[in-house]
């Protein structure tokens, strides 16, 4: 491996730690709410969720298959569709314990995504070996870290 | 110009942040002076506060809210921008690239951002001062529910507050990703031959202290995206239901203080590890060098390292003994913290196994180092006390504790960090400091810092509260008046030969004596470079690494010292 591709590729797998602990204290936080707030009440997940969760999926394919743009495409699309369940939920931010974790969970994640997407689009015009790397580790933590999320969120639902 | 400010190269970074964190180092000890003044003569009118702050010194009188805000400042500017800057940031950016062989960091854009980072983060934290109602007042811990509800907790828990949140926020994003360039640079970058174990301590504790930040930082990072979120969105994670305040009961339900609790020392305990451990390895080498003699089992010190940050993770509850946690969880807690007495006592008994027969060359970096290990027995016997939760209630939010913390994180670490300028400032510059202001400063430092923090202890065993901002209204504090106008005449003085520091320092860049290459006779590869180093570090040559770091009086050998870079004889 070319060395700017090792440092990206040991830089990238640093950072996915990092952000895998940052889920981790929100994770935890939400478990230790829901135990000892009394006031959770149930929350209708939005279905659009398990749309956004196969876009997602589809995106880590293409990813491997080095297609930036349409992995871009389809990054923004998952964004865009959870926007749209943020409004599909019939709750705001301040609606109950389990809603604000929605929202917390849904939107930091979001925000990495988007930071993603930033980085397929970077790729896709002048892509190197590096950012290549980097771009792959990344995208796949957030994949990964979603579907961590989406069992949370189905967890807590209840 | 533009170039040189934002620049790229890790000694300028290095040297950035140093001066960032001596920034805020002044700032962070006028604000003390501030505080042991206004302790010791309440009622003294002092027209400075009433200029820098007309509405809580009106009349040069502080009021008990601004004395909790330039606590609050102090703290966090000692915490973060010093204590976590300067070891870390200024030291290591500087000399790990020079110590690995690497001719700067693995990513070095990213390292000018984490930089920019902090200053900006350092800049929001300092506007807190400028806002309406001014600096937070929650202390360093910014503990809910009143860092959460806004201005009815005080003046500066308005805006002030989410200033220090906002600030704490970037100053943790700028650590991680410094922290991942730390890490890489230290697993990729390594010259050949520059072995894991061939790495000077200096470097392991980098290593490790990024490792720290890695996982620590992101936990505040979360803690505090829920405290602006109570803040701002309404939501109820660390506030109960039934809160009232000024007679008022607030909107919100369900949640719990303790949950910040939790999350705030699962990062403040690393924290402590954070600001100590990139010290512990300076001292190791300081006292290597200047005793002639390898560091003494340098395998145990590694080891020790990765063990301390390893129970630092482990340890957190015990901030919490007196928050209504179970006996069973204090025990567990309790014992661990006892656990990393371990790996602090095979550290001293090897820092002092280095020292053992060694030909003592007691210049100033060696006398900080002394008073580091002095410093660091003393700050950890105080710690065992803490650690057991019989003990902690009564000593829990008393003077003891800030003794305790002040000389084991606090002064501890800022000797190590006094050590690393008297000891590196001849490669940064290429000039020596003054050795006799330097002897001055140190032993004025050394006494005074023990003047404050020893009788901190007393009066803490006396009962007395931490955080007040005066005591004459409680006669049972009335006995220890003496005791704190003691202390606070000793801070004067303290604060006052700080100047000849800072004297020496900026006065030694100009006008001190010229500096060989390695004035010191070190062995590790920053004094194979000239002074200061070019900006590729080693011209683009290709550095082997023979030895290990600590090569001093090997029977046998031409010198009494072996460089790192010496082939090997046949």
């Amino acid at each position: 491996m070319r060395a700017s591709a090792r440092l990206a590729t040991t830089g990238a797998w640093l950072a996915s730690g990092s952000i895998l602990t940052l889920f981790s204290a929100l994770a935890s936080a939400l478990v230790i709410r829901r135990g000892i707030g009394g006031d959770w009440t149930a929350l209708a997940l939005p279905g659009v969720l398990w749309l956004n969760t196969a876009l997602l999926a589809a995106s880590g394919v293409v990813v491997e298959l080095r297609h930036w743009g349409w992995a871009a495409a389809l990054g923004a699309a998952f964004l865009a569709g959870q926007a749209w369940a943020w409004q599909t939920l019939g709750l705001g931010l301040a609606g109950g314990p389990a809603a604000a974790f929605f929202f917390l969970l849904t939107g930091v994640h979001g925000a990495h995504v988007a930071g993603g997407v930033a980085g397929l689009i970077w790729n896709h015009w002048r892509a190197t070996p590096g950012s290549a790397a980097a771009v792959r580790i990344y995208w796949h933590t957030l994949g990964a870290i979603w579907m961590v999320v989406l069992c949370l969120l189905l967890w807590a639902k209840s | 110009m533009l170039g040189r400010i934002f620049s790229t190269d890790h000694k300028v970074i290095g040297k950035q942040y140093f001066f960032l964190a001596l920034f805020s180092v002044l700032v962070g000890v006028v604000l003390s002076v501030f505080m042991r003044l206004h302790l010791i003569y309440p009622d003294m009118k002092v027209r400075l506060f009433e200029l820098l702050w007309p509405t809580g010194a009106a009349g040069g009188i502080m009021t008990p809210e601004l004395y909790l805000s330039i606590m609050t400042m102090h703290g966090t500017l000692m915490v973060f921008f010093v204590l976590t800057t300067a070891p870390q940031g200024g030291f290591g950016n500087y000399f790990l690239p020079l110590q690995i062989g690497a001719a700067d960091m693995a990513f070095p854009r990213l390292n000018a951002l984490s930089f920019w980072t902090t200053f900006a983060a350092l800049l929001v934290l300092l506007g807190a001062f400028f806002v309406p109602g001014g600096a937070p007042l929650g202390g360093w811990t910014a503990y809910p529910p009143l860092s959460a509800v806004g201005e009815v907790a005080g003046p500066g828990q308005g805006d002030g507050m989410d200033m220090w949140i906002l600030s704490i926020a970037l100053f943790s994003i700028a650590s991680l990703l410094n922290s991942i360039n730390f890490i890489t640079t230290v697993l990729e970058l390594r010259a050949p031959g520059m072995t894991l174990m061939r790495m000077p301590l200096t470097v392991w504790g980098w290593f490790t202290t990024a490792i720290i930040s890695l996982l620590a930082f992101a936990v505040l990072l979360a803690a505090g995206l829920l405290l602006l979120l109570d803040r701002w969105g309404g939501t109820s994670f660390f506030l109960p239901s039934g809160l009232v305040l000024s007679d008022r009961v607030l909107n919100h339900s369900g949640g719990s203080p303790i949950l910040w609790q939790h999350l705030f020392w699962f990062f403040g305990h690393p924290e402590v590890y954070i600001a100590i451990l990139p010290g512990m390895g300076l001292i190791s080498t300081i006292l290597s060098v200047n005793s002639r003699r390898p560091v003494f089992g340098y395998k145990a010190m590694v080891g020790a390292m990765l063990v301390i940050a390893f129970l630092g993770f482990a340890v957190w509850g015990h901030h919490m003994f007196i928050s209504g946690m179970s006996p069973y969880s204090s025990i567990a807690f309790s014992v661990l913290t006892m656990t990393v007495g371990v790996p602090s006592a095979i550290k001293t008994f090897n820092w002092l196994g280095t020292l053992w027969g060694g030909k003592l060359r007691l210049n100033v970096a060696m006398l900080f180092a002394l008073g580091f290990v002095s410093l660091f027995v003393a700050g950890g016997i105080t710690g065992i006390f803490l650690g057991q939760p019989a003990m902690d209630l009564y000593l829990h939010d008393t003077y003891f504790v800030v003794g305790h913390f002040h000389l084991i994180m606090g002064v501890a670490a800022v000797f190590a960090m006094f050590a690393g300028t008297y000891y590196w400032f001849p490669k940064m510059y290429g000039r020596m400091m003054n050795e006799t202001i330097g002897k001055i400063h140190f032993y004025i430092t050394f006494l005074g810092v023990y003047g404050i923090f020893v009788p901190m202890h007393v009066a803490g065993f006396a009962g007395n509260p931490r955080r007040y901002s005066d005591f004459k209204e409680f006669e049972f504090l009335a006995d220890l008046t003496r005791v704190h106008t003691f202390i606070s005449h000793t801070s004067f003085t303290v604060a006052a030969v700080q100047l000849l520091f800072v004297f020496n320092l900026f006065w030694s860049m100009w006008r001190g004596a010229r500096a060989a290459v390695n004035p010191w006779e070190a062995t590790t590869l920053e004094w194979t470079v000239p002074s200061p180093p070019p900006h590729d570090n080693f011209g683009g040559a290709e550095v082997m690494v023979h030895h290990g770091p600590y090569e001093y009086s090997v029977p046998g050998a031409a010198s009494d010292r072996v460089m790192q870079t010496e082939e090997k004889r046949s």
